[in-house]
This record gives structure tokens, C-alpha cells and sequence, in this order.
């Protein structure tokens, strides 16, 4: 009897790793195209701002273009990179250093325009911010599957590697306080 | 809070509770009264009934008077406490409660309806009996909110007849939520008590994906996943929603209070379900109303209703949101 019992359970227990190693790594893909996707409607913000901010600022050429380059570098990247991580962490930057120059110029403080931009970003952020949450807990799931007994040889058999976490830094600044 | 309780006190509730005091000491006295002439009534017919030589001529006296005339002096202190009671929560709460604030209207005999509370799916059971009192609604900020006592129970059917079952019985909260969001999030007491990493988590995990609320999460925050197992139809919302700063605002609420908490973020609305056994705004009768620590005690009451808004800082609207949304509250 136990000659059926047992290869009958190592079986089911090989389909369960593989069924299991897969779903996890479906599961990181989805996250990350959840990321994808929030990061590309930050990329679309970058003109947006430029255009408002224009009309105001002379002196910060510099801070825009470095932002367009940060943008220009972080759209080619495909996936979520180590080399995409440092172009986020730019635009990142680049966005809280512009959300600052309001403090220097009070007349695009008061802009409409700007004050819908400040919002838009704000939620955003939050949004990147959960999806990079859901990312990491996905890759956390992932790796240990990836490397606790039995999973670990399982994963050696179909080389699955572990994967890094994704961190950006949030946009470097405070908040504006906006009483609506 | 906008006003101090002493403020209050002194201010508005004094004159007020001058008159209840009165009522109150008068309900004393006929419930002495009443007690007394049951007494007084029991003895004489004893001593009737030892007269015409009954051999236990006290349990006659016990039967035939005492015990109709005590039932009919509890029935009769009983109904002239609930109109002391009624007058209490008529003119006394209201003030206790613009403490909080001016947008807010207190109704003592109405509570959360019982559509908001089968919207909010955090129970499974639809109830079969649901009742409610000490409704407290209104605005604070932007936060458009209803708060109120609830006992929800479902009839089971038994060898004894129909039985009912308490679903829940505690405060009742529902408010417009400051981010907007479409889907369903649950925040529910965690029966395994797993925290990320622990030996309960695969197991939970198999229930959560059998589990009608949506998937399991697992949240970073240790502390909070000991508390509370969340289930969503939506990984990403869910954690849009659930912020680090509002797991950590949960947590503080949870052992402050120290009672079990339900939670769900369904379509812009967040419903808070928080057990308790407690009856909330209850006049004492045989203390007087005059006493200032008895709103300390209130004020107790108020900020567990209404403390929510303060504790989860559901009252920062930095996003607009458009009026319709909150309308449905």
C-alpha cells in the first residue's frame, strides 16, 4: 500500500511547488505592471508641469531639464530595474524640488492650475506608493517560497532566482497644506 | 472637542439638570413609597390572615398582596425612570454632545438604519431583528458621519422554539472616507493572529481564498496583522487605503479601547463596528445628576463614538471629493 501512498504524494506535492512557484511569480508580474502603469501617469505629469510652471519660473531651466532627462531615461527601461530604480529616484526628486519652488514664487502658489497639480501628484504618490507595497509583499511571498524547504528545490530545479525589492525614495519634500 | 465639559457643565447643562435632579429625587421618593405601602399592605393582610388562623398565614400575605403589589411598584418605578430617562436624553445629551461640536444633531431613540448596516457586508448573517439607539450625526470638517448603539441579532430555530442570536451588538460608525476608491476592503478581527512569517499564515491563507470578502493580505506592519486579518478585492487599493500611518492608527485605536473591531472601506464609505456591552448615556437614579465626574463619564461615551474621526484622522480631506459621493451618508 504504501509503495502507491507515497509517489502518489510526492506528485501532488511536486504539482502543488510548481502550481505554487508559478502563482507567486504571475503574482509579481501583475504587481509590477501595476507599478508600470502608475509610473507612466507620473511620466505624463512631468509636461503637464513644465507648461504650468513655465509661466512663472525663468531661473529653474536646470530643474526641468534634468527632470525631462530623468523622464526620458526611466521610460526606456522596460521592467523594474536596479538602472530604473536611480532614474525614479531622479524624477522623484525633480517633482518634490518643483512642488518647493511655490514657496519662492508666490503668484504660482496661488494657482489654480498648480494647486490641482499638487493634489494630482499627492494622490499618486499614494497610489505608487500601495502598488510598490503590493509589489514588494508580492516579491516577499516569492522569495521565501523560493527559498524555504521543500519550495528551495523545486526552485532550484526550474532556476527561479530571488528577486529584489523595489525601493524609491518618496518625493523629498512635506506635503503642502491644503485646506479645501 | 470644541468646548470643555466643565465649560458646559456650568454653562448649559447646569439649569437643566437642576430640574432633572428634581425629577429624579421626586422618583426617590414615590419609589420608597410604592416600596414601603407593598410593604406595609403584605404585613397587614399576614396579620388578617393569622387572625383567621391560616397555618402559614405569611405566604398568603406573600401571595394574595405582596408579590402582585411589589411587581406593580417595579412596573410602576420602572415606566416613571424611562420618562426621567427620556427627559435626561431630551435635554441633557444634546448639550453634552454640541461639545463636540456644532454640525452635530443627537436623536435619542433612532439609530443607523439598518440598510447601512447589511452595506457595509462586515457580517455574514443578515439580521432578523435590529434595533438601535443614541444617534449621533453630523459634519465634522468634511467628514459627513452616523454613529450609533446597534444590536443586530439573527432567529435560529431550535427544539425550544425560535431563538435569537446576537450577530452584534456595540457602536455602530459609518462616515464618507477621504480617498476616493471603488471595491471593497475588510479589516476583520484576526482569529489566527498571524503575523507575516508565522507557522498560521499558509493556513489562513487557504481560508482567505475561500473567503467571500476577497483575498487574504498580508500587510507589513507585524503588530496589526496580530490584530486584524484584511481581506480585498483589490491588492492595491486595499493598500492605497490602508496606509502605514492608518495600520499604525488602528492598532493605537484597538488597544485603547481594548474592544473587538470590524472594519470595511466599501465604495468611498468606511463602516467601524466596535463590540460593546455597555449602554451609552444612562441617567443614574440612585446617585445624584449633579455630580461632574458623571460626564467625565459621557464625555467617555462621546469620544468612543465619535473619537474615530480624531484616532484614524478620517477628517483630512486633502482630496477633494465631489458632493454626490458623500451625499449617500
Amino acid at each position: 500500500m504504501w509503495w502507491v501512498i507515497i509517489p502518489v504524494a510526492l506528485i501532488l506535492l511536486g504539482i502543488y511547488l510548481y502550481n505554487n512557484l508559478h502563482t507567486r511569480k504571475n503574482q509579481i508580474e501583475f504587481a509590477r505592471s501595476s507599478v508600470d502603469a502608475l509610473l507612466k501617469k507620473r511620466y505624463d505629469l512631468i509636461p503637464n508641469l513644465n507648461r504650468i510652471v513655465s509661466g512663472y519660473t525663468q531661473h529653474e531651466k536646470s530643474l526641468f531639464e534634468n527632470l525631462a532627462n530623468a523622464r526620458a531615461e526611466a521610460m526606456r527601461y522596460n521592467g523594474i530595474t536596479p538602472t530604473r530604480f536611480k532614474s525614479e529616484s531622479s524624477i522623484a526628486s525633480g517633482l518634490g524640488q518643483a512642488l518647493l519652488l511655490a514657496e519662492n514664487y508666490p503668484e504660482l502658489k496661488a494657482d489654480q492650475q498648480f494647486i490641482q497639480f499638487q493634489k494630482t501628484l499627492l494622490e499618486l504618490e499614494e497610489q505608487i506608493s500601495a502598488a510598490r507595497r503590493f509589489y514588494n509583499a508580492a516579491i516577499n511571498d516569492y522569495n521565501n517560497a523560493v527559498q524555504t524547504f521543500p519550495g528551495n528545490v523545486m526552485a532550484n530545479l526550474l532556476s527561479f532566482k530571488r528577486q529584489r525589492y523595489f525601493t524609491i525614495p518618496p518625493i523629498e519634500t512635506q506635503a503642502p497644506a491644503i485646506k479645501l | 472637542m470644541n468646548k470643555d465639559i466643565y465649560q458646559v457643565y456650568r454653562d448649559e447643562l447646569r439649569p437643566y439638570l437642576q430640574a432633572l435632579e428634581q425629577e429624579r429625587l421626586l422618583l426617590l421618593q414615590k419609589a420608597k413609597w410604592s416600596f414601603a405601602i407593598t410593604f406595609v399592605l403584605t404585613l397587614i393582610m399576614t396579620i388578617v390572615a393569622a387572625f383567621h388562623h391560616f397555618t402559614d398565614s405569611y405566604l398568603v400575605g406573600m401571595v394574595a398582596v405582596g408579590l402582585p403589589s411589589f411587581l406593580a411598584s417595579i412596573f410602576f418605578v420602572w415606566s416613571e425612570y424611562q420618562g426621567y430617562k427620556r427627559a435626561f436624553k431630551q435635554f441633557a445629551v444634546p448639550h453634552i454632545v454640541k461639545a463636540f461640536g456644532e454640525n452635530i444633531q443627537y436623536t435619542p431613540t433612532s439609530s443607523i438604519g439598518l440598510n447601512e448596516f447589511v452595506d457595509s457586508y462586515l457580517f455574514n448573517q443578515e439580521p432578523d431583528r435590529f434595533d438601535g439607539q443614541n444617534l449621533v450625526m453630523g459634519t465634522i470638517g468634511q467628514t459627513r458621519f452616523k454613529v450609533s448603539e446597534v444590536h443586530a441579532q439573527t432567529m435560529q430555530e431550535s427544539k425550544n422554539g425560535d431563538v435569537y442570536q446576537t450577530i452584534f451588538k456595540g457602536i455602530y460608525f459609518t462616515a464618507n472616507f477621504y480617498k476616493h476608491f471603488r471595491g471593497s476592503t475588510f479589516v476583520l478581527p484576526d482569529s489566527f493572529g498571524a503575523k507575516p512569517g508565522s507557522m498560521f499564515q499558509p493556513l489562513q491563507r487557504l481560508v482567505g481564498h475561500y473567503h467571500s470578502r476577497g483575498e487574504l493580505l498580508s500587510l507589513e506592519d507585524p503588530e496589526f496583522e496580530g490584530y486584524f486579518a484584511v481581506y480585498s478585492d483589490n491588492q492595491i487599493t486595499a493598500r492605497y487605503l490602508l496606509s502605514t500611518s492608518l495600520m499604525a492608527r488602528l492598532v493605537d485605536f484597538r488597544k485603547k479601547h481594548g474592544q473587538t473591531l470590524y472594519l470595511s472601506l466599501i465604495d468611498g464609505h468606511i463602516y467601524l463596528a466596535i463590540e460593546s456591552q455597555q449602554t451609552l448615556f444612562q441617567p443614574p437614579l440612585f446617585k445624584t445628576l449633579l455630580d461632574i465626574k458623571l460626564y467625565e463619564v459621557y464625555m467617555h461615551d462621546m469620544s468612543l463614538m465619535l473619537g474615530v474621526i480624531e484616532d484614524l484622522e478620517l477628517n483630512q480631506n486633502i482630496w477633494d471629493k465631489p458632493r454626490e459621493v458623500w451625499e449617500r451618508v
